[in-house]
């Protein structure tokens, strides 16, 4: 009994000591590249891969988003999306398929065309933040996927700022519920219904603001003869940004393709994955949670504090401190002071949120990442010479 | 020196975040969880060692290490834990698994651990770096520059530093060394002491290198106390009382002896000071311990040794006030004599039955009434034999006969006696060659390295390791534990020059490859010496090669002259014209695969070329197998984790071309527990997943495939996979698991089953290596993979509760194989056959024989030449009307049900063949115009052609799915006269899905596994065909005479119950009343079974209650009886001793007891 009670102290220091402390794990794994090989889309082959990879751990779930395209020597600028450019490769690269899930198109021109402008993953005040950010001829789009501390779901959100009319903005989502297999029993739940594999149906975007992607053979730890069943995934939207919602069940890949408001730029989404959850477990449990995400969503800050609320003055006065102990550094000194100037119109420009505030927290989130890399250093130099 | 466990609370810290790894699967501190079970310094693993400073007076110092967390180097932590007061933690710098890269243990999550860990009051940070050179050292200058910051700026303000084995000039600074070292550190050598503005450093020079020896802790022991000096000095916790030993001189004249030798010299005591005064010889042994009352505050006092052997020694002095220690110190001593003893042995190793002999050389005077002893030590201490002669000659030659119950490692020590006295000695190690065949094993990937490596190796041993696998030579303490080998001696690859020619040269090149091997092999004798379970040719390495060299071309048509006697045959196959076989040719000079061939359509010349490839490695196989056994006559060689049935490779080939063969878990291990001798080692690597559910899952899928080992990757390993040990050498969380479910494997399954019969119920199926390679030609694909249609009727099979014995193509060529031993043969994807099988499998079906075949039997030939129509349709009651792909339909068959009532069972979706008819056949089913399950009637037997894929038939494992394929496979098995004998059924009643049932036989008695290897937990009845007596093993309980047991099944864990028509009776033990020290016991060990074995646990007590871990743990006897050999070493303690016996099938325990009494001669 002794022992008992003392497990159970430690167990509720442990998980105080963790919340308190809770953040997410980012890491951006690199460009990767090679030369693309058979079995890849035609268009490709030949071509150079470029693939990067950045993992959101939340300590309940990791995340890994991946930009992924072929690029043509012969012209450098342009992005070939092969089976997609936005991919989800973990928890489990079948779901939201890791290869390319969420495909933006702009009066029909699909954004992955245009070589991403930045990739970057960071981490603060216990959410991870993955932008995808280009500069297209329509507009300007970030697509941003938030993962909270603990949290087991990503938000997302496609933000445009437009430089010509839009007239039409659609998200093209794949996943390949639970497994790459063809001899599947896929099933998507919404709120009305059950639509088995095979159909191709129309959501009604009032009533069905969420969809739940499954497969009846193979559920979580069904093993087939080549693959074994990962479990199902999810995603969620806001009904009152969306025009339409077009689902085809195939038997290997499941398409969802949400045609959006054109007069909207903000437009919001909640991914899962139930990697590791039996079907039934999750869908009860995604069932029970839905009404109160959708909610959260559609008021959901996308604005990451880490970058809106970074404290420049504060920075600048660390840095003089350091500075002091290094007299000598004056390529540092003047590093400084040259990313403390291009830093205040940055921020100011975020902060005003007029157009250009996508590329300038952009520009701002490069920066700041330079600045605390950095300062580290300048920090440890000083100390060391004062030994 | 003490043992030491942990206290209670820690142990429940350190159990509480066990479970929370285990138990919170999806929970928030998973992975930082897991973290701290990697960095846990609370160990279960006590090792002997001086309490130098616990409790101390200063009380605990916080001590931050930055170590590697590689092999035995984090117990370096543990260690100095157990010597002196500290509350330390650890953080890893590691080699990410699989790859080049290294870096802070935990990545983004473990410099976070150690940001948290930084943020803590610490009185000291360590760096520690390994004493070998080949890997970075650890250095403050390798953290991150924040946390570097947060580290150095605590040691500004005050803690202390200490880098062992490595330096940083930018923080301990040259002009802030100490010109004259603390007094504190002045017996430590080589170190360097500093001022860090407010804090204290000390940089130590790396460990010494510590040879593998008896007694090889003292050295430990006393480097351990320097490191500990440092981190007390540079927490500014060095005590107040200050000691020194003095000794009289460098060296001691033994002649000097009994005498005042070292001076003690203390200042700064308080009145309740007392000393403990130690003296230890190098081999641990404690020759005088001394306790004194200090008294006043400064004094000296000198300190007499008595008459010791010349030698080294250590005397050491712990001074403690209140029971906590206030100072401690040490001086080596080295005492020496004129007479000397020098030991040469003739081999330092010997198999069992040889002689181990050697000649012993005296040096000084020799007089009257001086014997030298010549004794045989365990690495227990134990004196397991000895020879005693007088020393009247310079030297004295000795032999010893090699007993089997010898251990691995002997110490042979010749030691001059005066009387009673010993006066000086020498030693040297010797082998017993021990190569644990015959035996269920546990193999281990790679070898502990390090100072330490002797306890992971003791822990290894404690933990059921029995053989360990890798590169170089076995070092010594290896043979301590009583570890046999696997040494890796190549890795076969097929790289090749820019002509085209293999590197380092030619497979078929005689000359070259001999040279080579024998090169390869010479290099092993240590190995040999030690005693050898297998050699290993490498793992991932390839298993088929040729070349563009002409050698290689001349060995080709030599092979293409055995495969096809005269060369028109060739000619016909391969549609060539050549004259003779020294004419042929590849059919591009450099087209070393035939790959063209294949791209032309010309699959004869293709398969023929790949067939040879396979050929070659074979043939290299043999080439070193031979090589091998002129060096071990008794050596057994082949390869492991390569070779895979996916890959078309030829498996029969390699179990004829080794002597041994572990694939990765897969298809290939149904061919090879089915074809190979079951003396030829065969398993599979596991480790490769950390929970333990996956990992029993992998490791009772071995016991069920009939392997007669588990392999396990690797005894150390943190991050994708773990270690069997963990970093502080205890056993991993699901280790301790994976040790709990397999104990009955341990207690004597794993060697009973080694001796009895997997029953396979008379189902035979065919593996055929041309038509692996016909899977992959024309249309073939379409009808799935070789492997995926053999696997598919793997799982019907064993969903019906069934099992099967593979036969190979070449078996039948060769007249190994008798076919009237199978009721039913499957014929899976069977699609090429040379004309003598298909007539073997035509008479076997004349002769009564069941022929089962799924799409396309034998539609080409022996070389995957296609042919106009199969060469068993007249079998089958068909006719071929076109090659065609597979057609996919929906499809339905009729069968007549138990009741005799028709069924009709849909096939939707079905994958067949639509290019055959049925002519003589009957058809109980179809898809559109596609006949399915085709029956046929030839002879006095019957073929039955299914026409379709049953890897596209849903249903059987998946619960609630439709019984479709059981269905169908019940019938067809129906037609043979074949169905389960025990049968499984869930609580509905109906048949349990995704479950296997594995049965051996020994003598009556059944042995029979349940395994489900993956899903969830399920109240199922296993019925038997008639009452029987049965046992469930794991649970070690008896369940009465039954023909229906309840039974939980537990997903992932096999469980075992045994069948017995009369219930087995304990085993009964005959031992002599009583022996003298120095004689062996020999217990016979007698089963109650008129027939077949049983498996006991043998344990022997000694009289205060140990156990003697010497003694072979499991025998299997039978009713002639074994005999166990229990030896009594000559320092052994009397009394009574007892032997328990416990009979693995029952739980009863035989007991035996007897007396030792001592020799004669009197102890050493």
């Amino acid at each position: 009994m002794r022992k008992f009670s003392l497990t159970l102290t430690v167990c509720f220091s442990l998980v105080l000591c963790s919340v308190s402390q809770a953040q997410v794990l980012v890491s951006d794994l690199g460009v990767e590249t090679g030369i693309i090989g058979a079995g890849a889309p035609a268009h490709t082959i030949g071509l150079q891969r470029h693939q990067q990879t950045i993992v959101m751990d939340t300590g309940a779930q990791k995340y890994a988003l991946r930009y992924v395209v072929a690029l043509d020597p012969k012209n450098p600028q342009a992005a070939i999306p092969g089976e997609g450019y936005i991919g989800m490769p973990e928890p489990v690269g079948c779901n939201w398929y890791g290869g390319g899930f969420f495909d933006l198109q702009i009066n029909g021109k699909s954004i992955g065309t245009t070589l991403v402008h930045s990739f970057t993953g960071r981490s603060s005040a216990g959410r991870g933040t993955t932008d995808f950010v280009f500069d297209t001829a329509q507009a300007v789009v970030r697509v941003r996927f938030v993962a909270r501390a603990g949290g087991d779901c990503l938000f997302a959100q496609a933000l445009l700022e437009p430089k010509v009319e839009i007239k039409s903005v659609r998200v093209a989502l794949r996943c390949y519920p639970s497994a790459f297999v063809s001899n599947a029993d896929r099933h998507v739940l919404t709120s009305s219904r059950d639509i088995k594999q095979g159909d191709r149906t129309q959501l009604d975007v009032a009533g069905e603001g969420w969809a739940f992607y499954y497969d009846r053979i193979y559920d979580t730890g069904y093993a087939g003869v080549n693959q074994t069943g990962a479990g199902p995934c999810a995603a969620l939207w806001v009904p009152s940004q969306i025009g339409k919602v077009g689902l085809n069940v195939g038997n290997y890949a499941v398409e969802t393709v949400l045609d959006l408001k054109p007069t909207l730029c903000d437009f919001r989404f909640v991914f899962f994955d139930h990697a590791g959850r039996k079907n039934e477990a999750a869908k009860t449990d995604f069932q029970k949670r839905a009404p109160a995400l959708a909610q959260e969503l559609a008021a959901f800050a996308f604005t990451d504090p880490g970058v809106a609320q970074w404290p420049l003055a504060q920075k600048q006065a660390e840095v003089r401190r350091a500075l002091a102990s290094v007299p000598v550094d004056k390529e540092a000194a003047a590093r400084y002071e040259h990313w403390g100037r291009e830093l205040a119109d940055q921020l100011k420009q975020l902060h005003d949120g007029s157009a250009g505030a996508i590329m300038a927290e952009a520009d701002a989130t490069r920066t700041i990442a330079q600045w605390e890399g950095g300062l580290a250093d300048l920090k440890l130099k000083a100390l060391l010479n004062d030994i | 020196m003490a043992t030491r466990r942990c206290p209670d609370m820690k142990r429940t810290v350190f159990l509480f975040l066990v479970s929370l790894m285990l138990a919170c699967g999806a929970c928030l501190a998973q992975d930082m969880a897991e973290l701290e079970v990697d960095h846990s310094v609370r160990a279960g693993f006590a090792t002997p060692h001086t309490d130098w400073a616990v409790p101390y007076v200063h009380g605990k110092t916080r001590v931050l290490f930055f170590l590697r967390g590689h092999g035995t180097e984090p117990r370096e932590v543990i260690e100095l834990q157990q010597r002196f007061d500290l509350d330390p933690q650890m953080v890893f710098w590691a080699r990410v698994i699989d790859s080049t890269k290294e870096g802070w243990h935990g990545a983004e999550r473990g410099v976070q651990r150690m940001t948290r860990l930084l943020g803590e009051k610490w009185d000291a940070f360590v760096f520690l770096s390994p004493g070998g050179s080949g890997v970075r050292d650890v250095s403050p200058d390798m953290l991150p520059g924040e946390q570097q910051y947060q580290m150095l700026k605590a040691v500004t303000e005050g803690a202390g530093l200490v880098i062992v084995g490595s330096d940083d000039k930018r923080v301990l600074k040259e002009k802030n060394r100490f010109r004259q070292l603390p007094a504190f550190l002045r017996d430590v050598d080589g170190a360097s002491a500093f001022t860090i503005t407010k804090g204290r450093g000390v940089r130590l020079p790396k460990p010494p290198a510590m040879e593998y020896r008896r007694g090889w802790q003292v050295d430990y022991d006393e480097w351990d106390m320097c490191v500990g000096k440092a981190i007390l000095w540079a927490a500014g916790k060095e005590p107040k009382l200050n000691l020194t030993l003095q000794p009289k001189g460098k060296e001691l004249s033994r002649t000097d002896l009994p005498g005042a030798a070292v001076t003690f010299v203390w200042q700064g005591a308080s009145s309740r000071v007392t000393a403990d005064i130690k003296l230890r010889r190098d081999d641990g042994k404690v020759l005088l311990t001394i306790k004194r009352i200090l008294g006043k505050s400064e004094g000296a006092l000198d300190l007499s040794l008595p008459l010791v052997r010349s030698g080294k020694y250590h005397l050491d002095v712990v001074a403690r006030d209140g029971g906590r220690v206030a100072g401690f110190v040490s001086v080596p001593v080295a005492i020496v004599c004129g007479q000397t003893t020098d030991l040469a042995l003739d081999q330092n190793w010997a198999e069992i039955g040889q002689k181990l002999s050697g000649k012993v050389r005296l040096s000084g005077e020799r007089g009257a009434g001086r014997r030298v002893v010549i004794s045989l030590f365990d690495r227990r201490d134990r004196q397991v034999a000895r020879q005693i002669v007088n020393a009247d000659a310079a030297e004295l030659s000795f032999s010893f006969t090699v007993e089997p119950w010898f251990p691995m490692l002997l110490e042979v020590r010749a030691t001059l006696m005066d009387g009673k006295n010993e006066v000086s000695t020498a030693w040297q190690f010797a082998n017993v060659v021990k190569r644990h065949r015959d035996q269920f094993n546990f193999v281990m990937w790679d070898a502990p390295h390090g100072a330490l490596a002797p306890w992971a190796e003791q822990s290894l041993a404690e933990t059921g390791v029995k053989l360990h696998l890798s590169g170089g030579s076995p070092p010594s303490y290896l043979a301590a534990y009583d570890m046999a080998w696997i040494p890796y001696t190549t890795h076969i690859d097929t790289a090749k020059d820019d002509k085209g020619i293999m590197k380092p040269m030619c497979w078929a090149d005689d000359a070259k490859i001999q040279a080579h091997v024998d090169g390869i092999v010479d290099k092993q004798a240590p190995s040999r010496q030690h005693g050898v379970f297998v050699y290993s040719l490498g793992d991932e390495i390839a298993v088929r090669g040729s070349c563009l060299d002409p050698h290689c071309l001349a060995a080709y048509r030599n092979y293409l002259r055995e495969q096809y006697a005269n060369i028109a045959a060739l000619n016909t196959s391969w549609g060539s014209y050549y004259s003779s076989f020294d004419e042929v040719q590849l059919s591009k000079p450099d087209d070393n695969d035939e790959a063209g061939a294949l791209r032309a359509g010309n699959f004869p010349r293709w398969f023929d070329r790949q067939a040879y490839q396979s050929y070659n490695f074979c043939k290299l196989c043999e080439r070193f197998g031979k090589s091998f056994r002129r060096l071990d006559p008794q050596s057994r060689c082949g390869f492991e984790g390569a070779g895979t049935f996916g890959h078309a490779d030829d498996l029969d080939g390699f179990v004829r071309a080794n002597t041994f063969w572990s694939p990765y878990p897969g298809t290939a291990d149904e061919v090879v527990r089915s074809i190979a001798p079951r003396d030829f080692p065969r398993a599979n690597w596991m480790g490769y997943t950390k929970d333990a559910d996956s990992l029993l899952e992998k490791y009772w899928r071995m016991v069920t495939r009939g392997c007669d080992s588990v392999w396990w990757w690797r005894w150390d390993a943190m991050g994708r996979f773990h270690g069997w040990l963990a970093p502080n050498l205890d056993p991993y969380p699901a280790v301790r698991e994976i040790l709990r479910d397999t104990q009955i494997v341990r207690d004597g399954l794993g060697d009973l089953l080694l001796s009895s019969t997997m029953q396979t119920d008379g189902v035979g199926i065919l593996f055929s290596h041309a038509s692996a390679y016909a899977a992959r030609v024309q249309s073939s694909p379409s009808y799935g993979t070789y492997e995926d249609n053999h696997t598919a009727f793997h799982n019907a099979l064993r969903e019906m509760g069934l099992n099967f014995l593979y036969f190979t193509d070449r078996q039948m060529r060769l007249g190994e194989v008798d076919l009237s031993k199978f009721k039913v043969i499957f014929l899976p994807m069977t699609q090429a056959m040379g004309a003598q099988e298909v007539e073997m499998l035509r008479a076997y079906v004349r002769n009564g024989g069941v022929l089962v075949a799924d799409v396309r039997p034998a539609i080409y030939d022996g070389h995957v030449k296609p042919l106009a129509a199969g060469q068993l349709d007249d079998v089958f009651g068909v006719k071929r009307v076109a090659m065609s792909a597979a057609f996919a339909g929906n499809g339905s068959v009729k069968l007549s049900s138990a009741g005799g009532k028709m069924e009709t069972l849909d096939l939707p979706g079905v994958r067949a063949d639509a290019g055959v008819q049925a002519t003589q056949a009957t058809a109980v089913g179809s898809a559109g115009e596609t006949p399915l399950l085709l029956s046929h009637d030839f002879g006095k037997g019957r073929a039955m052609l299914m026409n379709l894929t049953i890897t596209g038939v849903q249903g059987r494992s998946a619960k609630g799915a439709p019984e479709t394929a059981a269905r169908l496979m019940q019938w067809v098995l129906g037609q043979a006269q074949v169905a389960a004998p025990l049968t499984l059924t869930g609580t509905d009643g109906q048949r349990l899905r995704n479950v296997e049932i594995t049965r051996w036989l020994n003598g009556p008695v059944q042995i029979v596994s349940v395994f489900r290897h993956h899903g969830t937990a399920e109240t199922a009845e296993l019925r038997l065909p008639r009452p029987l007596y049965v046992y469930d093993l794991k649970a070690r309980k008896y369940l009465g005479k039954q023909q229906a047991v309840s039974l939980e099944i537990t997903p992932f864990r096999a469980q075992f119950y045994v069948l017995a028509p009369q219930p087995p009776r304990p085993v009964t033990l005959k031992a002599v009343p009583s022996l003298t020290t120095g004689g062996v016991q020999q217990v016979t060990m007698t089963s109650s079974l008129a027939e077949g074995q049983q498996a006991v646990k043998v344990q022997v007590k000694l009289p205060d209650g140990s156990v003697a871990d010497w003694v072979c743990p499991t025998v299997v006897t039978d009713k002639r009886g074994v005999v166990v050999d229990v030896p009594v070493a000559h320092n052994d303690p009397k009394g009574r001793w007892t032997v328990s016996a416990t009979d693995l099938y029952t739980g009863a325990t035989a007991t035996a007891r007897f007396m030792v009494k001592s020799s004669e001669g009197g102890d050493r």
